[in-house]
């Protein structure tokens, strides 16, 4: 009988395995994969890949147009920006700032957030429907302004900017899984899986949390998407990361004076912005089908 | 005299809901409710929505306690102290079967559910056990590593039965399960109700059924009403001299029902 279980075991796939093939199934999402894969990569090996030094300024070669422009040159391949630094490297280096610091911030608030509002909703009561009002005021505000505020109370800078995303996230969290584990807990089969004994561990472990799996997956890919559009924009208006660093959204900026003359100072970085949110966008969205898919076959 | 397998002393049931900040809003959903079952026999529970069915099958099945009163199998009163073995012994077959299945767990999980967090077995046993029981209900092998998804309404059914069966239980409550089953369906469930009810002895509570099928499966019949019962008698007694206005209103109705059909 136990030769059966493990023929069978292959002849029924699990649920993880049938939504990673009903992802595989469609080129556009992998697509989109395979390009945020490039990007982690490229974020991890940034020191190697990088031609140049990000802050290094080679004073005789200022605003140098990109390589397929007649005064460019194919070692400075997109060019070098009004202090003469090599753009693809900064925008290389940049992975780390904008894309890291988005990775960063939505794990910690995302760890935060789920547990605040799985327990939340576990315990029910008072507590949960104060937790759902609070909850309700907070996320009429966009993450963007919340982390505004934040930085208004704690000041501008990198560390500041993290924190500040950080905390704008962690309400969608705690309202997704709130509400998630919720409506799992009311579910019937909850109801016997309580008659058959579980305890309440086992019951979070094994029947609530494969149920919210989809929301939260989607929600994970949808902050991570904001949060690198955040954190561009904070740093775009200055709130963010400071002067050198090569931060997207403040490569952007620093660009902006030059927008007519030089405009691959900023055209790059931007194209970096869209494609990784494009990306992720696209990632959260065929995970959201495959999901789908697995409710109506 | 023997014992009764299952002895209802007296129960009663107050919800207490909240109404507004401080006041609350009593109902009693069950006042004062006796009887007796024996060892593989059925006893029909009918009545108007709201007379206390179900709150008597959570009250059997052990989701709450009774207000008051006692529950007794094998003379043994059922409380707090002995839960665990008593949700064992008498298990609940929901109202929607396909609802009650956890959605992302595999077949063979959920029938094991009860058997893994109760008793210390080994793991042959377990899967024989669990073979064995899906036998029983008429599933096949390979259904074990299916999801509740890729199953047919009726073999969901059959799911939430062998879960329930796994653990040996001596009575089974039905708290309308298969009142939304098409016709086909309810004539394999009797079937297979009344031969698992002949191999193991099992007594069952049947809740707010088709008087087609409390006719086939019931050995007696309970009518309930605002919490009370208002009739108790033999299958047979209650289809030829219903004695309360529910019941002939339903036998009736049933009567002219099969009649029609026949003629
Ligand atoms: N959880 C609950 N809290 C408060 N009142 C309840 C609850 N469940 C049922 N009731 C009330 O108890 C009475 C009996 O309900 P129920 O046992 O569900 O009846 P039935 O199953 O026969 O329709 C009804 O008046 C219902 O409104
Ligand atoms: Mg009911």
């Amino acid at each position: 009988m136990d030769r059966n279980t493990i023929y069978q075991d292959d002849a029924v796939p699990s649920i993880t395995k049938q939504v990673i093939t009903a992802f595989s199934s469609r080129g556009i999402f992998m697509v989109a994969f395979w390009t945020l894969i490039l990007m982690l990569v490229v974020m991890m090996l940034s020191y190697v890949l990088a031609p140049y030094h990000p802050q290094h300024q080679h004073i005789d070669l200022l605003l140098l147009p990109p390589s397929w422009y007649d005064q460019g040159t194919v070692e400075f391949f997109f060019g070098t920006d009004g202090l003469g630094r090599d753009i693809l490297s900064r925008v290389i280096s940049g992975t780390r700032y904008t894309l890291g610091g988005a990775i960063l911030t939505v794990v910690i608030s995302g760890i935060i957030g789920v547990a605040i509002g799985a327990v939340a909703a576990m315990l029910r009561g008072l507590r949960s429907s104060i937790l759902h009002h609070l909850l309700d005021t907070i996320l009429a505000i966009p993450s963007l302004l919340l982390a505004i505020l934040v930085i208004a109370i704690l000041g501008r800078g990198w560390d500041t900017v993290l924190l500040a995303v950080t905390i704008g996230l962690i309400p969608q969290f705690i309202r997704v899984s709130h509400q998630a584990v919720l409506a799992v807990l009311e579910t019937e089969y909850v109801r016997m899986a309580r008659l058959d004994g579980y305890t309440n561990f086992q019951l979070f472990y094994r029947v609530v949390l494969p149920n919210i799996a989809e929301p939260l997956i989607i929600r994970f890919t949808a902050a991570l998407s904001s949060a690198v559009m955040d954190l561009a924009a904070l740093g775009f208006l200055n709130l963010g990361a400071q002067a050198p660093a090569p931060e997207w959204g403040s490569m952007m900026a620093s660009g902006i004076e030059l927008l007519t003359s030089a405009p691959w100072v900023i055209t790059l970085p931007g194209i970096a912005i869209f494609i990784s949110v494009l990306s992720i966008n696209l990632v959260g969205e065929g995970l959201q089908r495959s999901f789908k898919k697995l409710e109506s076959s | 005299m023997q014992t009764p397998l299952l002895q209802v002393k007296h129960i009663s049931k107050t919800y207490m809901n909240p109404k507004g900040w401080f006041r609350r809003e009593h109902v009693r959903a069950i006042k004062s409710l006796s009887f007796e079952l024996k060892r593989a026999h059925t006893l029909a529970v009918i009545g108007e929505a709201g007379s206390g069915k179900s709150t008597l099958a959570h009250l059997l099945a052990g989701e709450m306690e009774p207000s008051s009163g006692d529950i007794l199998l094998h003379g043994q009163s059922l409380n707090d102290t002995n839960k665990r073995q008593r949700c064992m012994d008498i298990r609940l077959i929901p109202q929607m079967p396909s609802l009650s299945l956890n959605p992302r767990q595999r077949v063979s999980t959920q029938i094991l559910a009860p058997l893994v967090q109760h008793r210390s077995i080994t793991h042959a046993l377990r899967q024989q056990k669990l073979y064995g029981t899906m036998r029983d209900v008429g599933l096949l092998e390979e259904h074990a590593n299916y999801y509740p998804n890729m199953l047919s309404a009726s073999q969901r059914l059959r799911v939430t039965l062998a879960r329930a069966m796994i653990v040996d239980p001596e009575v089974l409550v039905f708290d309308q399960t298969l009142s939304a089953m098409d016709i086909t369906m309810r004539a394999q469930l009797i079937n297979l109700l009344t031969k698992l009810q002949q191999s193991r002895g099992m007594a069952y509570v049947m809740i707010g059924h088709q008087l087609s099928m409390i006719r086939h499966l019931a050995d007696h019949v309970m009518v309930m009403q605002h919490g009370e019962v208002i009739e108790f008698d033999q299958t047979n007694n209650v289809f030829k001299a219903p004695a309360s206005d529910y019941t002939k209103r339903m036998v009736y109705a049933y009567n002219e029902l099969t009649q029609g059909s026949n003629g």
